[in-house]
Order: C-alpha cells, then sequence, then structure tokens
C-alpha cells in the first residue's frame, strides 16, 4: 500500500472515530473527503502533532470514541490549542455544514427547565469524570515523554 | 459643469455621486473595485443551503477552510464568510503597518459597508458638540439617506439618544428571543431605567421591511451575514449600480489611486492612479477632487500626495475608532426552546447606556443567535466538545451577545503617517494608536452595568467569556483631518473642503471631529450628501 493511501486509511479512521465521538454518527463520504481535504490546506492541522505529546494525544484519540472523549476532556482544560482540539474543531465545523449531520446541531426537541438542567448536569459530571480519569492517565504519560521517552514513542 | 473626480465607491462616496450627479455635475468615480461573487439561490433560506448546495462546506467554509475559526484563533464568535473574502483583497503595492491598532481596509465595490450589519443611528446635539454645525443642519440629510436606502425602526425609549427623522419605515418582525427580551424590558423598565440608566428598544437598521424601489422586503431566510440574497439589506453596491445608469456617470474600476499632483497654489491637477497588477501609472484629471476611499486611504492619498509634491512626511493626528466588547449571554428563559434559523439574522434591539455627560453615552446592540456556525461557540463552552454540543443544542435558543460600544475623542498620540524603505516608491501607511488611560476603568464599569441589566432580563454572562476587541476591529475610523471652524493645515471646512489643498473635499470619515458609541456610517452618509448640497 503506497504512503498516501496509507495516509488517507489513517485520516479517514479518525474523522470516523471523531464524528461518532462528537455527533454519534459516522460520517458520510462526502465528510471524509473534506476532512482529508481540509487536512491538506491547513496547515495547522498538518504541523498539529509537531510536539511528542501532541502526536500521543492524536494517536490515543483516535483510538476509540471513549478514548478521544478522554483525550478531548483534559485537552479542554490544559491544551486548548493542541492538534487533537483543532482537528475535532475542524470536524465539528464540517459536520455543522452539510447535511445530514447538520441536523444534530440545527435540530433539537425543545425540553423543560428541570431537564435542562438534568441533562447540563449529566453532561457537566460525566465531562468531569473523563477529566479526572484523563489526568490520572495523561500526567504520568507526559511527564514520561518529557523526560526522553519521546524519541522511544516517536520511533514506533 | 464642473468635472468631479470621486476616489472610492463606498456609502458616502456613492451618495455623493447621487447627489452631485442630481445637480448636472459629470461625475468620474475611481475605484478598485473587486466584485462580489454572484449570489447563489437566491430562494433558499440558511438551512436549506446546507441540504441543497452540492458542496456546502466549501460555500460555509471556503475552499481553504478560511471560515473555521480554529482553537488557536483568538476569542471571535464568528468566522467571516468565504464569501466575503473579496472585500479585504488589497493591491500588491498597498502597504502599512499598525501599532496598537488592527485596522481593516476594503478596497471592494462598495467598500466596508458590503460588510456592515445595518446599523443606523442618527447623532444627535450632544455627539454633534465638536461639529461646525448642529442637528438641524444634518436632519434633512438624514432623512433623505434614509429615503433613499430604506430604514426600519420605532419611536420608543430610544428615540432620546436617537433623534427621530423623516423616512423611518416600520420595524422587522421580532424574533422570538428579542420579543422575549423586550417584554422582559417592559416588566423590569423601572429597575433598568431608574437605577441603571438603561434602555432598550428597537434597532434601526437598514433593512427593508416592505418592498421598496425594486428591493424586496427582508423574507427572514437567515442569510444576513452571508450577504442578503434579496438586496434587502443595504449596501452601497446597490447605489453604485444607480449611478452606473446615469449618462453623465463614469465608472472607472481598476484603478488605484496613489496620490494627487499639484500646482504651487496647490491646486489638484490630477489622480496619479495605476491598474493593480499591472504597475503602470496614469494620470486622471478633474476640476475638483474628492476623497471617499475611507479615513485611513483617503490619508493615505493625501500624505503621499504631500510627500509626492514636497518630500515632507506630515503627521495627521487625531485618529479615532470604537472600543467594542462583546458581552455573551445566554437567557434562562429561551433556553431548551427550538432555534429559529429562518429570522433576521443581525441585532434587532439596541441599548443605550445614559452617562452624565450626554457626549460619553454608551451603545450597544444585541444580537440573538440564530443562524450562525456554531462551532466558535461550542469550542469556547466550559466542557469537552461532545458534552459543549449537546448543551449547545438545548440553550442554543437563548443565546446572544451584547456587543457593547465605547465612544472616541481626538488624541495627539493616536495618529497616520507615512514610513519609508528610501528605494520604494510606495511609503507604507504607519498607524499609531494608544487607549486612553481610564479606558479600563471605564469598560469594568459599564459592564458591570451591562451584567446587571441582563441578569434582571433573565440572562447571564457566563465566565470568562467577555471578549475585548482590538482597536480597529470595529472599522469607525475617523478624525485624521477634522472639520473646524478654524484654518489649521491639516483640517478641513466645515463643509469638508481640504485646508491644505484648494480643491480638495474629503466626504468619509476623515474629517469626523469626534467619534460617539454608535456607528458612524449613517452619519457618513448624511453628511456626504450634505457637502453636495452646499459646497457644491
Amino acid at each position: 500500500m503506497s504512503d498516501s493511501r496509507s495516509a488517507q486509511n489513517a485520516l479517514d479512521r479518525e474523522c470516523s472515530v471523531f464524528s461518532r465521538y462528537l455527533i454519534g454518527q459516522p460520517p458520510s463520504a462526502y465528510v471524509l473527503s473534506k476532512y482529508r481535504d481540509a487536512h491538506a490546506k491547513l496547515p495547522y492541522l498538518r504541523d498539529g502533532a509537531a510536539a511528542p505529546f501532541d502526536a500521543l494525544l492524536i494517536r490515543l484519540a483516535c483510538w476509540n470514541p471513549f478514548l478521544t472523549r478522554l483525550v478531548d476532556s483534559h485537552a479542554r482544560v490544559f491544551f486548548k490549542h493542541s492538534g487533537v482540539r483543532a482537528k475535532l474543531v475542524v470536524l465539528l465545523a464540517i459536520l455543522e455544514s452539510c447535511a445530514p449531520s447538520h441536523r444534530y446541531f440545527d435540530r433539537s426537541e425543545p425540553c423543560g427547565k428541570a431537564m435542562l438542567l438534568l441533562i447540563t448536569l449529566y453532561h457537566g459530571l460525566t465531562f468531569l469524570g473523563s477529566f479526572v480519569l484523563a489526568t490520572i492517565v495523561l500526567w504520568p504519560a507526559r511527564f514520561l515523554l518529557e523526560c526522553g521517552f519521546a524519541r522511544l514513542w516517536t520511533s514506533r | 459643469m464642473d468635472k468631479l473626480l470621486i476616489v472610492g465607491s463606498g456609502a458616502s462616496g456613492v451618495h455623493f455621486a447621487l447627489s452631485v450627479l442630481q445637480k448636472g455635475y459629470h461625475v468620474i468615480m475611481a475605484d478598485v473595485g473587486h466584485r462580489k461573487p454572484a449570489t447563489i439561490d437566491r430562494s433558499a433560506a440558511f438551512d436549506e443551503l446546507k441540504t441543497g448546495l452540492d458542496d456546502p462546506v466549501r460555500y460555509f467554509l471556503g475552499d481553504e477552510y478560511e471560515a473555521v475559526v480554529s482553537p488557536q484563533a483568538r476569542q471571535e464568535y464568528y468566522g467571516f464568510p468565504p464569501n466575503k473574502s473579496y472585500l479585504f483583497k488589497q493591491p500588491a503595492t498597498f502597504h502599512f503597518e499598525g501599532q496598537g491598532f488592527q485596522p481593516l481596509f476594503s478596497f471592494a465595490q462598495g467598500g466596508l459597508a458590503e460588510a456592515w450589519t445595518g446599523g443606523v443611528y442618527p447623532f444627535n446635539d450632544a455627539e454633534l458638540g465638536d461639529f461646525p454645525f448642529d442637528y438641524s443642519e444634518i436632519d434633512p440629510y438624514y432623512s433623505e439617506i434614509a429615503r433613499r436606502i430604506g430604514i426600519t425602526g420605532a419611536r420608543d425609549d430610544l428615540a432620546r439618544f436617537f433623534p427621530v427623522h423623516d423616512n423611518l419605515l416600520e420595524p422587522l418582525e421580532l424574533d422570538r428571543h428579542s420579543a422575549q427580551l423586550l417584554a422582559a424590558y417592559e416588566m423590569k423598565r423601572r429597575y433598568l431605567v431608574g437605577k441603571l440608566r438603561c434602555y432598550i428598544g428597537r434597532s434601526r437598521v437598514a433593512t427593508l421591511s416592505v418592498d421598496r424601489d425594486g428591493r424586496t422586503a427582508c423574507a427572514y431566510c437567515g442569510r444576513c451575514l452571508w450577504g442578503c440574497p434579496l438586496h434587502s439589506l443595504y449596501t452601497p453596491s446597490l447605489t453604485l449600480e444607480e449611478l452606473r445608469r446615469h449618462p453623465n456617470f463614469t465608472y472607472l474600476p481598476d484603478t488605484y489611486v496613489s496620490y494627487f499632483t499639484y500646482d504651487a497654489h496647490r491646486r489638484i491637477l490630477s489622480a496619479v492612479a495605476e491598474t493593480p497588477g499591472e504597475g503602470r501609472s496614469r494620470e486622471i484629471t478633474a476640476d475638483r477632487f474628492i476623497l471617499a476611499a475611507g479615513t485611513l486611504s483617503s490619508s493615505a492619498i493625501y500624505l503621499r500626495s504631500i510627500f509626492q509634491g514636497t518630500g515632507e512626511i506630515a503627521i495627521l493626528r487625531g485618529l479615532m475608532d470604537n472600543r467594542q466588547v462583546l458581552v455573551p449571554f445566554l437567557n434562562l428563559k429561551m433556553a431548551g426552546q427550538t432555534y429559529e434559523p429562518r429570522s433576521y439574522q443581525y441585532h434587532q434591539l439596541a441599548v443605550g447606556i445614559e452617562q452624565n455627560d450626554p457626549r460619553k453615552y454608551v451603545h450597544g446592540q444585541i444580537t440573538t443567535l440564530k443562524a450562525a456556525l456554531a462551532h466558535p461557540i461550542i469550542q469556547n463552552m466550559p466542557f469537552d466538545l461532545r458534552a459543549s454540543t449537546a448543551v449547545f443544542r438545548k440553550v442554543r435558543a437563548g443565546l446572544g451577545v451584547v456587543n457593547v460600544n465605547f465612544r472616541d475623542v481626538r488624541r495627539e498620540s493616536n495618529y497616520v503617517t507615512l514610513k519609508t524603505d528610501g528605494a520604494s516608491d510606495h511609503p507604507r501607511l504607519a498607524i499609531c494608536y494608544s487607549p486612553p488611560a481610564e479606558e479600563r476603568i471605564l469598560i469594568k464599569q459599564v459592564l458591570k452595568t451591562v451584567k446587571r441589566a441582563l441578569w434582571s432580563l433573565g440572562c447571564v454572562v457566563p465566565p470568562g467569556t467577555i471578549h475585548v476587541r482590538p482597536m480597529g476591529a470595529s472599522a469607525h475610523y475617523a478624525g485624521t483631518v477634522p472639520m473646524s471652524t478654524g484654518a489649521g493645515l491639516h483640517t478641513a471646512s466645515r463643509d469638508c473642503g481640504s485646508h491644505y489643498f484648494d480643491n480638495l473635499y474629503f466626504v468619509d470619515g476623515t474629517t469626523i471631529p469626534s467619534l460617539p458609541a454608535k456607528n458612524l456610517t449613517f452619519t457618513l452618509m448624511a453628511n456626504a450628501i450634505r457637502v453636495a448640497d452646499r459646497a457644491f
């Protein structure tokens, strides 16, 4: 398999995991093509994984939606400008701009104040849980990387 | 009749041109004139474009994804639509540097007002205090501009800050969220007005609520930011189209005026212009010359003319701009409801905060969130993106932002001048701006009032979301060659004639001697036709 085909497959897999994480739906072929196109055109997506810890975050995040959530929760607080956040935000922008995924953003059943409070509380607590778990796992990983394991990681 | 050369096709230039054409003058308009792309599918609403277009991502985010607001970007709450990127394309020979100032320049047909949000607020007598005329002189010109462009508004509590001129159309239909806020204001009016001196009412906007002059009333399609497909929202390129049908009007697009040549008596003889990208210069002659390129570009032409003629690098002091602070809020009463993509997208309510000195009035525009790209907002919410997206869907109908504007006055420390590299024929425009020392305290005080007012209306301001925009972001530039009753070298007469050059007039923000907190475009248009009426 050529390098470009393999890179394309990696991006498709990444997009698929991220899309399921963000909106709970797999991406359409159009979204996949736009995600690849964005990576070809946006330098901050291409160069986003320059730092070893950033590369680690992206590798972990594209494993499955659960890990994406852990990584994103951690990045939201400590690495808001990280490559993984940039990738997720670009995909978010693509998903909300086209059918059928835009419906997830644009259509929502109305709910009462109590339900809204419960929904917010649920998401807030889930975020908090993910954040704590991610921090327990990722801080030591970051420490190890900064102590010289970077080469070991990147050579894998 | 004299032949007039107008430089620039922005809001003031086109209305000046229309007035002098009606008087029988021959008018040449020199303009770089980048053109807007064709409007796609005029009948589709914002949400229909996402399903109806072949490549909706290209339309909403751009070929290069330039409308994506990345986490690395400054805290802005919307990305600029790709179909308006033509507005900021610059000629290769135009260079500038800003210190404490991030200016916007437009060389497009219609200028910066092609991207405005249509706010039109007349200045009152207090705000015209530094002008060499009072409200009664400019009032008929406000009314005339209102007749030409179509302005909707209401005679409400804000009339104490915005004089009511003639030709005001019925206001637009309020979106549900704005209507709820206005109803809440009526309930809490006593507290808001009595304690906070905070007044809320209908915005005055240059958007049609009824069909007229070949333009269609607002269809509430939610596409305002992407360019009104029905021309209900006025933009100067509409008047430019009208001008181009006039037999005495000559439009010279692809013409970048660099400077003027003049004789020993400082009478301008010609404008030296080039076609962007070609580099060859040509001269355009006329009897009188009118700068309408926008304050910064007009100042650049004026400064380069002096430099070319005398070698002197002049300094134009007194540059002004409105500081803008964005205050996002969540209306708890609206949260949980469905949102309305098919609404007028821009501000429908305005807020006036009265000060002891009426010249220090603080003005705000309240925009409730309707059709818009969501990712710039979602990424600033305090959860991971999945949770933020889920919560955003539920609270979307209750989100909004108050854009608070502060006035500015001319200060010596703020100026524009030229900088040369020695070898270059094209000196750079250098802009230097520093805010007043007391600005921080003033912003803090006003924001406290805004937050209390919002709280009383049932809205909360999420912590950490207030954004003080950099100077230059409002694009309300003014004051470098102020009109004055004196005759200082780099000032203008009460009819905006230059005191330096014999036959040069300014009809843009260059001559505005003080800048109230309100959007000044309406006043620029009215002043332009005042000058046309009095001096031509």
